[in-house]
């Protein structure tokens, strides 16, 4: 499947071509052909609108062209004259050197054969594949596609500091984070490192090893994650997959349910548009991401169970759950893999819990393109100790710059009621530890109407200018990449599908106009608590994308003088919780005591692996 | 020899399918090799239009079929011995194969004239070869030695006007073939009995070339004058010809058109019923190049209407046999409807034209 | 087998329903999901509005993990 909207470079044979609208509201299509031919070099002719059948076919006749083109609205009564004007066509020699084509609403090419035409365009043939006919290239392959290679988000970005100030405070607060992590380990480091081990020897054949360090593995394990490698009992609400639903997802990617896609969604290619999926199930998960990827998503995000972040250990097998987020295990992440296409970014999270680093090794193993860390996030915001999360980040940025995995750093924190200049100053913190340790980090502000949003009156008039004014500080501070999410529009979304889609298209539009590299979206469901998210509900939000990026095209979006206010205030208070860090002279403490985001922002240190980092 | 017969519709939903299963069937069970194609697209599950059911095309072990590849690719029939034609359809390219045993298949041909003929050359020299029409669309029957015409209710529920319809297609049809374009020899030479001749190129269907043919008829003074026409021929513009004649040309004119295919597709062919008449009174002689035989019009109760309610398509049905009794009373032309009556009138024609063309 | 089976998850419902409030808007929503026989149903959305609650339904018909049927048999031929 080709999407040639790029003509092929050499000029084409000039060709002579007569348009003619056989219905009189109708040739604007025609008229756009036009322009795409006459750019191409050919000799065309647009006959006017109020010409009968008889009158078309003369004065094609006396033309003598290579096409005729007609267009025409297809309904019961109407397909009958086009079938006349065929015969017309053909009884007077017309056909002998001249192919005739139709195009118009309800025109498929099954239409334009009964018809008798030689060809047919339906409304969403780009006027390039009418172009492409006329040229003799072939008509049926210009289809459609997504596009067949992957973007490097951080291509381009030197990371340094543009704010020397405070690029001076995160150099001085990340080196000692690097320096505190130094000496210090976890059973989540431990079975990272075994984890690579074992999948090494397993890939060698050494079932035999592999099996010894399975055996370690499991005594670093906790829960029922332990047990089910002690007793093979399986983890509450988990079933293996059946060897038919594995076949299922193959099937999936062979049967031809690849390759149709809607053209109306061909806008996002242009764009890194990710979505998240991670229903529990797989195969269901399969069919979430081809459809979700046909209606134009750039990227997906892996998403697994809370409990596989509090629970020290992985799961091995490929594994079906009955709740929200899909079980973490290398089978699992090969199924899925086998559903994307060429050109899809694939993000496996690793960034919140006891089994971050581990989770890097599994993104690299499986193959994915992206990871996700933040040490801030996930002590603060998702239950994890601080210093287990230290050390398993640090291990897990310097995992991911080894396998060379680009990852965000997440401010999710914001949601609790962390102010945005804690939840920054975290991030760059560990953006530039991650630099440091010669990874690729991403920013990911948060585009939301966040609690210290909505109490400081920042979104009272509009939700630009606060996620606008982000934007333009983290660029002011650091060259960068950022991709906002995740996913953008954060308690904004009501259960309103209409609302919801509306909200993240624009949050959506927003960031890509405003030079974001990529973003998250989430589905129309997002407000919905009630069940499992559905297919439509997917495809709603990447429907109202598209429309929202064509709406605004390269038209831009102007935050209101406000924006500068808040960036500015931003930046300041960015500033102090930095100087206030430094001050403290150990990142780790800051988090315990709330330098980065207190009881009263509504964060807590995580209890989740406390006491369990050791020195080496 | 080889021998085409066309099943062409007066509209879409008037029955061809139906009629060319039991053709095929028909011609089959004689043990006739039969090549066909559709000059269309025909035995999708449902119509492209009105997405309403529609008879799928079951074609007998050994049958001869040219269609699209990605149909033959698609078709439960396993083919034999596949060519391609060079001919490119909108679906793709046209390929004949041979059924190595019965089963469903989408037909989707060639779409002109020209395109028909190229694949034609693919048919063995003994074989009967079927046409398969699309809507009312009759230019590639050109080349059918004989035709069948399906009608029905999906043209019009007016019986009358449709038995008026069948009456002067049938009138058409057999209209007294001139030797001259059929010998293949080119007008203007010598014209035989005939004194003058005028050659009109292009066909009458503008308006203003028949007055302008008229002039010349005039202007060309006492004595009989063949005009041949090669194109389509307009009813309403060929009458202009006749009104400038009107008054003014007393000696006798032979119009004659190529095929009397090409006076049934430009214009209202119920117009023909006057004008031909007229030239007649005027002691004028309409003939043809050359001719397809109307075997029989198979007639058609079903209707397709859309229900604004639902903004559907619904089946409906007009009363058979009254609505066929109304047609066949009121036209010369062999009728029937082969599911209300059976297939054997169908195939008394099928049998009568296959004895003719053996003797 | 049914076409619903052919659904890859949920089926939703959006319409009008006229009532006198919120709460008799997703009673009766939820009934007509049970006249529907959807078995597994809720309320994703319900607003009151003039005369009544515009309301979108869903009724699930494969959860995460269940055992899916869309690819299994052909469903039946509709007549018409």
């Amino acid at each position: 499947m080709k999407c040639k909207s790029d003509f092929p470079n050499s000029r084409p044979e000039r060709k002579k071509i007569v348009l003619a609208p056989l219905d009189p509201v109708h040739d604007v299509g025609l008229k756009l052909i036009r322009r795409k031919l006459v750019e191409r070099g050919h000799e065309v002719t647009l006959l006017p609108p109020d010409l009968s059948p008889e009158e078309v076919v003369a004065r094609a006749k006396a033309l003598e062209p290579d096409f005729l083109m007609v267009s025409r609205a297809i309904s019961y009564g109407t397909s009958e004259l086009l079938a006349k004007f065929v015969d017309l066509c053909d009884a007077s020699g017309l056909r002998e050197r001249t192919k005739i084509a139709a195009g118009g609403l309800s025109m498929r090419p099954e239409m334009a054969q009964e018809l008798g035409f030689d060809a047919g365009f339906g409304p969403d043939t780009p006027p390039e594949a009418a172009v492409a006919y006329v040229e003799g290239r072939e008509a049926q392959a210009v289809e459609c596609e997504r596009p067949m290679s992957k973007v490097d988000l951080t291509a381009g970005f030197s990371y340094e500091f543009r704010d020397k100030e405070i690029g001076d405070l995160c150099l001085r607060i990340a080196r000692q984070l690097v320096n505190w992590a130094q000496d210090k380990t976890s059973p989540g480091v431990e079975r990272a490192r075994l984890r690579l081990d074992m999948e090494e020897a397993r890939a060698a054949g050494d079932e035999k090893a592999a099996s010894e360090i399975r055996e370690k593995y499991a005594g670093l394990c906790g829960g029922e994650v332990e047990r089910w490698y002690r007793t093979g009992e399986p983890v509450a609400h988990t079933r293996l997959l059946s060897d038919r639903e594995i076949e299922e997802i193959s099937r999936l990617k062979e049967g031809g349910h690849s390759g149709d896609y809607p053209r109306s969604q061909d806008i996002l290619a242009r764009y890194n548009v990710f979505i998240q999926y991670g229903t529990g199930c797989p195969v269901m998960d399969a069919y979430h991401i081809n459809l979700s990827l046909a209606f134009g998503a750039r990227g997906v995000i892996h998403f697994d169970p809370s409990w596989g972040a509090r629970t020290e250990g992985l799961l091995e097998g490929a594994w079906s759950h009955q709740h929200d987020g899909t079980v973490l295990t290398l089978d699992n992440l090969r199924l899925i893999k086998n559903a994307l296409l060429p050109g899809t970014m694939w993000q496996v999270r690793a960034h919140r819990g006891l089994n971050t680093p581990e989770t890097v090794i599994l993104a690299h193993l499986a193959g994915a393109d992206l990871t996700k860390i933040n040490i801030v996030y996930g002590s603060l915001g998702a239950g994890t100790d601080p210093a287990r999360l230290a050390v398993d980040g640090i291990e897990s940025m310097r995992l991911a710059a080894r396998f060379g995995l680009p990852y965000d750093v997440v401010t999710n924190e914001e949601l609790c009621g962390v102010p945005a200049k804690k939840a920054f100053a975290g991030m760059l913190i560990v953006a530039t530890a991650g630099v440091l340790l010669g990874g690729r980090p991403i920013l990911q502000p948060l585009f939301a109407n966040s609690p210290e949003a909505i109490i400081a009156g920042l979104t009272e008039d509009n939700f630009i200018d606060f996620n606008a004014a982000k934007m333009e500080v983290l660029r002011e501070i650091i060259d960068a990449p950022i991709w906002p999410g995740a996913p953008v529009g954060f308690l904004t979304q009501s259960q309103d599908r209409c609302q919801s889609s509306t909200m993240t298209a624009l949050h959506a539009a927003l960031a890509l106009k405003i030079g974001a590299q990529a973003v998250t979206i989430a589905s129309s469901d997002e407000a919905y608590a009630g069940g499992p998210i559905t297919a439509p509900a997917r495809v709603d939000t990447l429907k109202t994308t598209a429309a929202a990026l064509r709406f605004f095209g390269s038209a831009g979006i102007s935050p209101s003088r406000k924006a500068k206010d808040i960036a500015q205030e931003l930046r300041q208070g960015i500033l102090d919780v930095l100087k206030a860090v430094a001050e403290r002279g150990d990142f780790v403490a800051s988090l315990y005591e709330g330098l980065l985001g207190d009881k009263e922002d509504g964060a807590y240190p995580g209890r989740a692996g406390r006491d369990t980092v050791k020195v080496k | 020899m080889m021998r085409v017969l066309g099943i062409a519709g007066t509209a879409k939903n008037t029955g061809k399918t139906t009629t060319l299963l039991e053709v095929l069937g028909y011609l089959s069970s004689l043990g006739r090799r039969v090549f066909v194609t559709s000059i269309g697209y025909d035995g999708e599950d449902f119509d492209n239009i009105t997405g309403l059911p529609k008879p799928r095309v079951f074609i007998p072990e050994g049958t001869l079929v040219a269609t699209a590849l990605p149909l033959i690719q698609a078709s439960s029939v396993k083919f034999t011995d596949l060519q391609d034609t060079g001919v490119r359809c909108a679906l793709g390219r046209v390929f004949v194969g041979r059924a190595s045993a019965g089963g469903k298949v989408v037909l989707a041909g060639p779409t002109s004239t020209r395109d028909l003929l190229s694949v034609m050359k693919f048919a063995p020299k003994m074989c009967t070869v079927l046409l398969d029409g699309a809507f009312s669309r009759l230019s590639p029957m050109v080349v059918a030695g004989a035709l069948i015409l399906a009608t029905g209710a999906a043209r019009s529920p007016d019986s009358h006007r449709l038995a008026r319809e069948v009456e002067i297609i049938g009138k058409i049809m057999s209209l007294p073939v001139h030797g001259f374009f059929a010998s293949g020899s080119s007008p203007g030479g010598d014209p035989g009995s005939a004194g003058r001749t005028i050659n009109v190129e292009g066909g009458l269907f503008l308006k203003g070339q028949g007055k302008e043919l008229g002039w010349r008829l005039i202007a060309d003074g006492p004595g009989q004058t063949v005009v041949y026409v090669r194109g389509i021929v307009n009813p309403a513009v060929f009458d202009e010809t006749l009104s400038e004649l009107e008054g003014y040309r007393r000696d006798p004119v032979v119009f004659v058109i190529s095929h009397p295919i090409l006076m049934l597709l430009s214009g209202d062919v119920l117009a023909w019923e006057d004008v031909l008449c007229r030239a007649e009174e005027m002691g004028f002689v309409v003939a043809v190049g050359s001719s397809s035989e109307l075997l029989g019009v198979t007639i058609n109760p079903y209707r397709p209407s859309y229900e604004s309610a639902t903004g559907r398509f619904v089946a409906t049905y007009l009363p058979p046999r009254t609505f066929l009794d109304d047609i066949r009373n009121l036209t010369s032309v062999p009728c029937t409807d082969i599911i209300l009556e059976g297939p054997e009138k169908l195939r008394s024609w099928l049998h009568r034209y296959v004895e003719k063309q053996n003797s | 087998m049914s076409v619903r089976d052919r659904i890859l998850d949920g089926c939703d419902l959006e319409t009008f329903i006229v009532c006198g409030g919120v709460e008799e808007g997703k009673r009766l929503g939820l009934r007509l999901m049970a006249e529907l026989g959807f078995q597994d149903a809720d309320v994703v959305f319900c607003e009151k509005g003039g005369p009544g609650v515009r309301i979108r339904l869903r009724g699930y018909v494969y959860r995460p993990s269940a055992e899916y049927r869309w690819d299994k048999e052909e469903p039946e031929d509709h007549e018409v």
